[in-house]
């Protein structure tokens, strides 16, 4: 009787789903080298740009450029390439020599890249020395650390002056200034697979968080990643929702603040930078004025905004909305009265196609143009329904 | 067969040319144009479809103001013309002050100025010749705060104050004239207005859906292309002024008309109701008569019940409707070309000879009133004489 209760536990852990917690895969040697000193060279690999962080090795078919651009590029895919023994890489920046016509939910740096899109109100300005043209810091700022050059102010030059728990932070510019604890092995989900990220552990969502030092070390972002980074850009479908159908992002309706106080989600990391954005989004004493876009505020079940995502109240990743809560289970539907919009519900953080990283041209949405019965409502008017009648 | 198709095609054809052509006024054009996200822009100005950009008023290091909207100065911000640009009857904007001078003419309906005319004149230092609002002008230097002809009553029952005025006039609010006066921020009494669905008939029920958001009143407004908002106005393309043919000076039911808009602030240049106002010789509300001898001159009152005939030689043989002295009606459903003196279309309104915003000339007159010279050999049908045809 024992023997079958012990042969029975063992085909029960054999046969049990197993799903690995470890978010890249592949050999390491596909992004790792010792000493940056192998003879012969690996042709993979960009020769004399070494050795660098973490043990990083550059991809010879990225762009020249930091260990984190050098593998997030590609000259033929504006989505994902496969590094290596399947270990999907999701392409943040596109350097072909046309704009690409597909991208991921966080958009592309084509467009703000000197040499090739060029224009700074198009993305964040993350390459080095490549500073923003017109403006000198981050618009809307409510924080800075005191020091020089840190990425509340600009994201282009190296911090500098940083001292104590904070100085791990000198140097870093760029995308570091978003992605402060980037954990490409934390315990989250395999790479190519969905899944809710919630913890520090499992390297927060998108590994965004908050900085080493100071009250915000401890704080990130929560939500769902979708497997392929939603790639696909700006054509995904509306109402498609389970796992695997877009990202799912958290949303807190929280006023009189900046910060992860505002809860772990993007709008609250958002204001680390731009403050001022969701702080002074209405004016004072005069009770619900709106005098900047609301963002990370419940989107009115009453008027217009009743009819956002249309009759189906369809989901809609071009214009997202925030949950209250996130799961493993993504919305098909948006619903007014509970769902937030958000910063991302109108901008793409790394770079788009349109001024102010929007995620639609705004010089294209033209009040009362009458678009007739049954047109989709995207854009603005994804939530403003009855403007452009 | 054949006659039914030729019926068919008769009335598709006739569906097409006959369908109202009264567009919605609601706004139209880019959002761009009068909207800013976060009111931080750089630089500061909106792209439009073409790649032109046109830098907006104002600067981003000013105060975000309500509604997310660009410029400064409030609601004037965008209503005034910028430099080298004045109304053409076809724009998106109604232009209610210009930064270059405009062409008023000698009546406001020849050169580019609107129905209600322009602040242009009181903004620059002529008190006699508009409303001094917030934004335009600073307080009235004859008058200080108090609207002539106020009637308190009426006014405090309406949340004006009971006494004297602490606050000048506003666009909007509880102190303006558009939109909805329970509201105290301009931009709050206008939500829901330029966005709104104005399909005719106006019922007065919301600021979109009552005249030129004058919350309350209705009226038709004029939306033709090249004469929106009554640039260069004609006997046939006009607003038309909703007005009661009164048989009492008394507000009660004269509540929609644009009249009305006006007594709330000189109630008593339109009602004896309460003590201080008499329009005609012969007592208070109820009891007085509404005829001549006038004391002060009738509005909401139809010429057809006037005791002299000379009202019915109006505007001349035909009596073609005339934009320089515009006469309100009862029915505002459709243009009235030609007066008919029936009883309800020969309405004497106070913007029969005053407009709103300002003119060119004093108390805000459409026409020089004091070139009326009486007693000519021929009286010209002109200004006062349109209406006052044998003095």
């Amino acid at each position: 009787m024992k023997k079958y209760m012990v042969f029975g536990i063992f085909l029960s852990l054999i046969f049990t789903p197993f799903t690995a917690p470890a978010a890249v895969k592949g050999k390491c040697y596909n992004c790792h080298a010792m000493h940056y000193s192998q003879s012969p060279f690996p042709n993979n690999w960009h020769a004399g740009e070494g050795p660098n962080n973490y043990l990083l090795a550059k991809p010879s078919s990225g762009f020249h450029c930091s260990p984190c651009v050098s593998c997030h590029s590609s000259q033929t895919s504006s989505t994902y390439y496969d590094l290596g023994d399947g270990c999907m890489v999701p392409v943040v920046f596109y350097f072909g020599a046309s704009e690409p016509t597909e991208y991921l939910a966080g958009g592309n740096f084509w467009w703000v890249k000197d040499g090739l899109g060029g224009d700074d109100t198009k993305g964040h300005n993350v390459f080095e020395n490549e500073g923003d043209d017109y403006l000198t810091e981050a618009p809307g700022g409510k924080v800075g650390c005191g020091q020089t050059n840190t990425c509340h102010v600009n994201l282009h030059l190296p911090v500098e002056g940083m001292m104590g728990d904070g100085a791990v932070l000198n140097g870093k510019y760029g995308c570091e200034g978003c992605h402060i604890k980037v954990r490409h092995h934390a315990k989250d989900h395999p790479n190519f697979e969905s899944g809710y990220v919630s913890t520090e552990d499992q390297g927060w969502y998108r590994f965004l968080c908050g900085h080493v030092g100071g009250a915000a070390q401890n704080f990130g972002v929560e939500g769902y990643e979708d497997n392929d980074w939603e790639a696909g850009h700006p054509n995904l479908p509306q109402g498609t929702g389970g796992p695997d159908s877009h990202n799912e992002y958290l949303g807190q309706e929280f006023s009189g603040s900046w910060g992860f106080s505002l809860g772990p989600t993007t709008t609250a990391f958002c204001t680390g930078c731009h403050g001022d954005f969701h702080l002074s989004q209405k004016e004072k004493g005069s009770g619900d004025a709106w005098i900047r876009h609301p963002s990370d505020s419940v989107i009115p079940n009453t008027g217009e905004y009743a009819d956002t995502g249309g009759p189906g109240h369809l989901y809609d990743p071009l214009s997202p909305v925030a949950k209250p809560t996130v799961d493993n289970n993504p919305d098909s539907t948006v619903i007014p009265g509970t769902d937030m919009v958000m910063c991302l519900s109108c901008h793409r953080p790394h770079g788009s196609p349109y001024p102010d990283m929007l995620r639609w041209d705004y010089a294209q949405q033209i009040s009362g143009s009458d678009p007739g019965e049954g047109t989709l409502d995207q854009g603005c008017f994804y939530c403003h329904t009855t403007k452009d009648n | 067969m054949k006659n039914k198709k030729l019926l068919f095609t008769i009335v598709f054809l006739g569906a097409i040319l006959f369908s109202s052509s009264a567009a919605m006024a609601k706004v139209q054009g880019l959002c761009a144009q009068c909207h800013t996200m976060h009111h931080s822009q750089s630089p500061w100005g909106w792209t439009d479809g073409g790649g032109a950009f046109t830098e907006w008023p104002g600067t981003a290091d000013e105060t975000p103001l309500g509604a997310l909207l660009v410029g400064s100065g409030g609601c004037i911000g965008c209503h005034t013309a910028p430099a080298g640009i004045q109304n053409d009857g076809t724009g998106v904007i109604p232009y209610v002050d210009q930064t270059t001078l405009p062409n008023y003419g000698a009546t406001g309906t020849e050169g580019n100025t609107l129905a209600g005319g322009t602040f242009y004149f009181v903004r620059n230092g002529d008190d006699t010749k508009g409303h001094n609002v917030v934004g335009v002008a600073a307080q009235d230097g004859n008058l200080a705060l108090q609207p002539p002809g106020y009637d308190s009553t009426l006014g405090n029952s309406l949340g004006l104050p009971a006494g004297a005025w602490t606050d000048q006039l506003t666009c909007a609010g509880t102190v303006g004239c558009h939109g909805d006066h329970t509201e105290s921020d301009p931009f709050g009494a206008v939500r829901g207005g330029h966005h709104g669905d104005d399909t005719p008939p106006l019922d007065g029920s919301t600021v979109a859906k009552s005249y030129r958001f004058l919350l309350g009143i209705t009226g038709l407004e004029c939306k033709t292309d090249g004469h929106k908002w009554e640039h260069q106005p004609t006997s046939t393309i006009h607003n038309q002024y909703k007005g009661i043919d009164r048989a009492g000076d008394i507000y009660a039911g004269s509540e929609e008309s644009i009249n009305y808009l006006c007594a709330q602030c000189h109630g008593f240049f339109h009602s004896a109701d309460n003590n201080g106002g008499d329009l005609a010789t012969g007592g208070t509300a109820g009891t007085a008569s509404f005829i001549s001898p006038w004391v002060r001159h009738p509005t909401d009152f139809d010429m057809t019940n006037a005791s002299t005939g000379e009202y019915a030689n109006y505007n001349g043989a035909g009596n073609a409707y005339n934009p320089i002295a515009p006469l309100a009606s009862e029915t505002v459903d459709t243009v009235i070309s030609t007066i008919t003196f029936g009883g309800t279309d020969a309405i004497v309104s106070c913007v029969s000879c005053h407009r709103a915003h300002g003119t060119d000339w004093a108390d805000l007159l459409r026409w020089d009133y004091s070139t009326m010279d009486a007693g000519q050999a021929v009286t010209p049908n002109e200004g006062c004489f349109i209406c006052h045809t044998t003095k």
